[in-house]
């Protein structure tokens, strides 16, 4: 890993009790580490892409999974998705979306963006504790990122 | 000839004869009877026995004409010569043979009547014979059979009459033209209609001038390139079709006189001469106006039908979009704060579970059992409402590994229970896999539900007819339920058992009924309390005729 990479997640997620819950489910899948939070899409896409606030980001520093909640304020989810897959710097990503809608529409949309996964919030809070393990052991533990270079 | 010649007296005295008068009383076709000066017949010829009926011998020297004739037309004709001469004449030979004892020419119409009872008009000439002293010896009748005459007369006349009722009819325009299409005729119905009296146009114009010359300029250039010859924007292009013997109805706007217009049929025919040589037009018009308003009222309707359409489909498209939006709203929003409920509910339970009273943890176990309810409810819901904008994509299914994979989904063949699955002979069937799927997997899931407290479950799955239709069936030996109820069952969030009895949301046979719809069939349900429950349906129109 490299050393300045120190963030490895970053949630995207507006809702407030959402996101402890969601914070909650890491911290108990042992994933709370690294975290970076942003609260809407403007702010994910000013972290992914070393924008505003953090201008001094260095974009190699690329997390190793996004949690992306679809429906954002300013700018939804969808869009923040298709602005990574559609640039060469981060379309490695991997990108999950993490949303309550298991609305047809929404699934082909992601996919057809290039989304890796696709989960849908459970209400039960157990099968959302267990479906937010599983993502982080699959794309934070299993998954092994690609090594990149040339990108500056 | 023998019969003829019978007494040697009168044929001497009435006959001085030459060729010619020979072939008069030779002729078949003319009936000659010559009498004497009584009218006793004396000469009765092969024409008159052929057209009389009589046989010379039946006739000579014992009737007189009068005894052939109609009588009722002789007492007429006795009764109009009466008065015509003023001298009084008996209605019998003397009313045939009057006029010409008098030296006046005579031929009339009447009516002979044969032997053998039957009639025929006759035009008969009657002739005084006389001697050199000119005394009256007899008379000669000379008769022709008028028959076909009077029905070719009365045919005409039913001709004539058909033509003057055509011609004097307000309701078409006749006009018709010289060769060169001046106006000669103009009846009634052409000056109504146009307004012209037949003297304003006859000899003065030609049909061409009462028709909108814009018309006429296109018919003429239509014409030109239809027929590759130059024909002329005027009467020419009226008539030119017809003058090549070509039936021809056109569609064109005529003026009237005061400049108003309207639509008017024409059918033009050429009229010819015994040598077929072309000698004027006929141009017979119909006012199209009122079939016209017809025709643009049904096109008037029709573009309004469309147009209501079109709004209909707009303000349904609206409406759908509409609940589309609301239920991407609802699958979105709706299940975040029960996810909270549920969560935080847990998190108490998990950090402080152990300082709160055992009442307090089975309240929150509440909590969370509501909110996921809720959270089924909301899923189900959105299910059921996806399934009217989902399309439909139909494909062949091999029904018995279709139930077979459902079954497979359920959980089959479920350890801990006792389940018997009896499946029949399954045809073929034709729909979406995808909706199929969720129909088989309501009716098996409600049937295992159902028979939970079964010590012994048995499902039966099978197909049968009913009115020409696949029937697939679900039979269980479950709770059944009171058929009272049944038309309560397909609803949406209807239940017919108790939460606590058995869970559900009460939308899967919702979904079921929904699907077996769009599939073109029907579903129903046949029951008894505690004494199992039979679903079925078909996926095609029954043939319920």
């Amino acid at each position: 890993m490299n050393e300045t990479n120190n963030v490895e997640l970053l949630l995207v997620e507006d809702n407030p009790e959402d996101l402890e819950l969601a914070l909650s489910a890491l911290r108990a899948a042992k994933l709370s580490n690294y975290i970076h939070v942003a609260r809407d899409g403007v702010e994910a896409l000013e972290y992914i892409f070393c924008e505003g606030p953090h201008a001094t980001r260095k974009i190699t520093d690329r997390p190793r999974v996004i949690l992306l909640d679809l429906k954002l304020p300013k700018v939804d989810g969808l869009e923040v998705l298709k602005r990574i897959k559609g640039d060469a710097r981060t379309r490695m990503i991997p990108v999950v979306v993490l949303t309550s809608s298991k609305e047809q529409s929404d699934v082909v949309e992601s996919y057809n963006l290039g989304v890796n996964s696709y989960i849908v919030k459970p209400v039960n809070f157990e099968q959302f504790v267990e479906a937010v393990h599983n993502l982080g052991l699959y794309w934070m533990l299993h998954n092994q990122p690609p090594k990149l270079n040339g990108y500056n | 000839m023998a019969a003829v010649i019978t007494e040697a007296r009168s044929k001497e005295a009435v006959l001085k004869a030459g060729a010619l008068q020979n072939a008069i009383l030779n002729s078949a076709n003319f009936s000659s009877i010559a009498t004497d000066e009584q009218g006793v017949i004396q000469i009765f010829n092969v024409g008159a026995e052929r057209m009389l009926g009589y046989a010379a011998a039946d006739v000579l020297n014992k009737i007189t004409p009068a005894d052939i004739s109609d009588p009722q037309e002789l007492i007429a004709r006795a009764t109009a010569l009466s008065i015509e001469l003023s001298t009084i004449i008996t209605p019998g030979f003397e009313a045939l043979a009057f006029k010409a004892s008098r030296g006046i020419e005579d031929i009339y119409e009447l009516t002979y009547i044969r032997k053998d009872g039957s009639r025929f008009p006759a035009i008969v000439s009657v002739t005084a014979l006389r001697d050199e002293r000119a005394g009256i010896i007899g008379y000669l009748l000379i008769g022709t059979d008028n028959s076909a005459r009077k029905r070719a007369e009365e045919a005409l006349i039913k001709a004539g009459a058909l033509q003057s009722a055509i011609f004097n009819s307000a309701n078409f325009s006749c006009i018709a033209t010289d060769a060169k299409g001046v106006i000669q005729i103009f009846n009634v119905g052409a000056e109504r209609m146009l307004g012209y009296t037949t003297a304003e146009v006859v000899n003065q114009i030609t049909p061409a001038g009462l028709h909108d010359p814009q018309e006429v300029i296109e018919r003429a250039t239509a014409l030109s390139l239809e027929f590759a010859t130059p024909i002329a924007p005027g009467f020419e292009a009226l008539a030119f079709k017809a003058s090549r013997g070509i039936e021809d109805i056109y569609e064109l706007t005529k003026i009237r006189k005061d400049g108003s217009r309207f639509p008017a049929v024409v059918s033009v025919t050429a009229l010819r001469d015994a040598q077929g040589a072309i000698i004027g037009y006929l141009l017979i018009g119909t006012d199209n106006t009122a079939r016209r308003k017809a025709e643009d009222a049904v096109r008037q309707l029709h573009a309004e039908l469309e147009e209501r359409v079109i709004q209909r489909t707009a303000e349904l498209e609206a409406a759908n979009k509409e609940l589309e939006a609301f239920s991407y709203s609802v699958s979105h929003d709706l299940r975040t704060p029960l996810r909270a409920v549920d969560g935080f509910s847990q998190t108490v339970l998990k950090n402080y579970g152990p300082q709160l009273p055992e009442e307090g943890r089975r309240y929150l176990q509440t909590i969370r059992r509501g909110a996921q309810r809720m959270g089924a409810l909301i899923d189900d819901l959105l299910a059921f409402a996806r399934l009217n904008r989902q399309e439909l994509n139909k494909q062949a299914i091999d029904t018995g590994s279709f139930v077979r994979g459902a079954l497979d989904e359920l959980g089959y063949p479920w350890p801990d229970r006792a389940v018997e699955i009896l499946i029949g002979i399954l045809p073929a069937s034709s729909g979406d896999p995808a909706l199929l799927k969720q129909v088989w997997l309501n009716l098996l899931s409600n049937a295992l539900k159902y028979t939970r407290k079964r010590e012994k479950a048995v499902v039966e799955i099978g197909c049968m007819k009913t009115h020409d239709a696949d029937t697939f069936f679900v039979r269980d030996n479950g709770a059944g339920f009171d058929v009272r109820y049944a038309n309560k069952l397909f609803g949406v969030f209807q239940r017919l058992h108790l939460a606590e009895d058995y869970e559900g949301t009460g939308v899967g046979l919702a979904i079921v009924q929904r699907i077996v719809h769009r599939h073109g069939g029907r579903v129903w349900a046949d029951a008894a309390v505690d004494r199992g429950a039979t679903f079925y349906f078909t996926l095609e129109k029954e043939n319920t005729s």
